[in-house]
């Protein structure tokens, strides 16, 4: 900015002139509508009503750990085990399934009920990018939930132990355990949740659907199981959506399947409900895809 | 990105035509932009929206061609960082502030320094003093005043506005007309739709004019009006004796009518020249004083009522 100056003043020369500043690249870009799309989920910067529901939930998932954590840091070994990491998780999973029910709405949904996507695709951002972006945006919310309190609970575990190097030594594969059973949830539910998500802008709509599917499925399957009698119906365990991941989790940790169960009668172990759960996730990635890249703003 | 071509017009396109079904929307359309403020006119459904969605790559063309800085930009996202677009409707984040809005519009824009850039564009606004109120508090002006300083965070080459003055008061409109004037002397290329006829006159000389999806005139719109020959111009004469000189007017065979109003009359005329040739003589030799004569029908109105009737 070029100034006259004299003694008594000066005299600034506002005039308009191209931006020829550095740039900076696609990850800048992305970073931008994850971080917002972050605020928004967790009602970060808004009014006390759209925290409750995400800081219930986080409340829910973190204060078991954190008491059982403080106990244990009180009392010490006395207190005994936690539930298990295995068992913990599928009280985790009912909460994932909640959390990326709003959540992923939330990200999606607005943009297109308020008329803003022609705010954002008139800049340098491609439908790919945005995609990435709010995909982001919820692995990383959901992921919150799904990993940090069990990765926590390891740490508490470890340190609250009589021997923190013996615990981690003999536990070392539980946080293994964690972070793949965690990731899977993570990437399950955040995928399909937006799928969800992209096929509706009205948020009520898609998390009303989102929970609807996955418990008509379990019911669905249940019945299908347990009152009729045909050929290979042992493969209705695969229509239960909700069940998929959690029946791969609690394989993964040794968690026996409650006895009279579908899970358990069906006689499927862990991998082949992994491979139906990469399925479901790839089947709604491709309607996110297709849904988002077709957006029109 | 590579750079935009030195010599491409910023905006050209070439007998773009957009359809849906059996609709045409724009049909055929030819023009390029320089820089400066383009005034984009049109009565209802003549696809003013049309033309700027296809120039913000916002839609695809049916047919033709819409070129930015000589390029497509459906196959060029990163020309979007030489354009500002401030869409038609309200579309903002509600909750957000404008200072977080028009920050995340740089943000998205990767500048460098985003807070900066941001507070810089809002004081250009004027809205310094409402930066950290939320969105859905604001007036309708004052939120358009939001949408365009995130248009023009990033000091765009291009800036498409799509009815921008929506909802501002008076005071604002000025200001909000002398900043676009600003942009446009600064050799950015500015386009403005608007039905706002007084608006864009104090806007723009340059108009594009389309009715019924298809373009009826360009260019400056003084020269517009010289070339719409077979359209009577009215010019005012105040005069000592009207009533006198009215009568000799009316013989003159250009004159197609004449109006006595008091100590003015109104003449309108197939030929000002001949009628600005003729009226000092008739007036000498009726010993009339002339004290006033002008054309009246000089406004971007009168041009656009013409244009838009005329199909």
């Amino acid at each position: 900015m070029t100034e006259l100056s004299s003694p008594a003043g000066t005299i600034y020369d506002r005039g308009y002139r191209h931006y020829e500043g550095p740039r900076e690249g696609r990850g800048r870009r992305v970073r931008a509508i994850a971080v917002a799309g972050v605020r928004r989920v967790l009602g970060l910067k808004r009014n006390w009503k759209t925290k409750v529901v995400p800081f219930g939930l986080l409340v829910l998932a973190f204060g078991p750990v954190f008491a059982f954590i403080g106990a244990r840091v009180l009392v010490g070994e006395a207190v005994g085990e936690f539930l298990g990491y295995g068992r913990y998780l599928r009280v985790v999973a009912a909460l994932l399934l909640l959390f990326a029910a709003t959540a992923g709405p939330e990200l999606l949904c607005p943009d297109r009920r308020q008329n803003v996507l022609a705010l954002i695709f008139t800049r340098p951002v491609t439908r790919s990018d945005y995609l990435l972006a709010k995909l982001a945006a919820l692995l990383a919310v959901v992921g919150l939930i799904a990993l940090v309190p069990l990765v926590v609970l390891f740490v508490g575990n470890t340190l609250t132990a009589d021997s923190a190097a013996t615990y981690l030594r003999q536990n070392l594969d539980d946080l293994g355990r964690i972070l793949i059973a965690g990731s899977v949830l993570t990437v399950f539910y955040s995928v399909v949740a937006l799928a969800a998500a992209s096929l509706t802008d009205r948020r009520a709509v898609a998390t009303a659907g989102l929970l609807g599917v996955f418990l008509g499925t379990t019911a669905l399957a249940n019945i299908l199981f347990f009152t009729a009698s045909f050929e290979g119906r042992r493969w209705v365990a695969f229509l239960s959506l909700a069940g998929l991941p959690g029946r791969f989790v609690d394989w993964l940790f040794g968690v026996p399947y409650d006895p009279g169960t579908l899970a358990d009668q069906a006689g499927f172990t862990g991998p082949a409900y992994l491979v139906a759960t990469g399925v479901v996730t790839a089947a709604a990635a491709a309607v996110l895809i297709w849904r988002v890249l077709r957006l029109r703003a | 990105m590579s750079g935009p071509a030195a010599d491409a017009p910023v905006v050209e396109l070439r007998r773009f035509s957009k359809w849906y079904g059996d609709v045409v929307a724009v049909a055929d359309l030819s023009f390029e932009l320089l820089p400066g403020v383009t005034g984009l006119l049109g009565p209802n459904g003549a696809g003013k929206t049309t033309t700027l969605k296809a120039i913000c790559g916002l839609l695809h063309p049916s047919q033709g061609e819409v070129l930015l800085f000589g390029r497509p930009i459906q196959h060029d996202p990163m020309l979007y960082r030489a354009i500002g677009v401030v869409p038609d409707g309200d579309r903002l984040y509600p909750r957000l502030t404008v200072r977080s809005y028009v920050r995340l519009h740089a943000e998205l824009q990767g500048l460098a320094d985003a807070g900066a850039a941001a507070d810089r564009a809002i004081a250009e606004v004027d809205m310094g003093p409402l930066a950290d109120r939320r969105l859905k508090g604001l007036s309708k002006g004052e939120r358009q005043r939001t949408k365009v300083a995130g248009a023009i965070v990033h000091q765009p080459s291009l800036l498409v506005l799509d009815e921008p003055m929506t909802g501002m008061d008076p005071g604002q409109r000025a200001r909000f007309i002398e900043l676009v004037r600003l942009i446009g002397s600064a050799g950015v290329t500015v386009l403005v739709s608007s039905h706002i006829l007084a608006e864009v006159e104090r806007l723009a000389s340059q108009i594009l004019v389309l009715v019924s999806g298809r373009l009826a005139a360009s260019g400056d719109y003084h020269a517009i009006r010289d070339l719409m020959a077979d359209q009577p111009r009215t010019v005012m004469v105040k005069v000592d004796d009207a009533r006198r000189l009215a009568a000799g007017l009316i013989a003159l065979p250009s004159t197609v009518s004449v109006e006595l109003d008091g100590d003015a009359l109104r003449a309108r005329t197939r030929s000002v020249e001949s009628f600005a040739t003729a009226l000092p003589r008739l007036a000498r030799d009726q010993g009339a004083t002339l004290r006033e004569v002008r054309t009246t029908d000089e406004s971007l109105e009168q041009v656009f009522r013409y244009l838009v009737s005329r199909r």
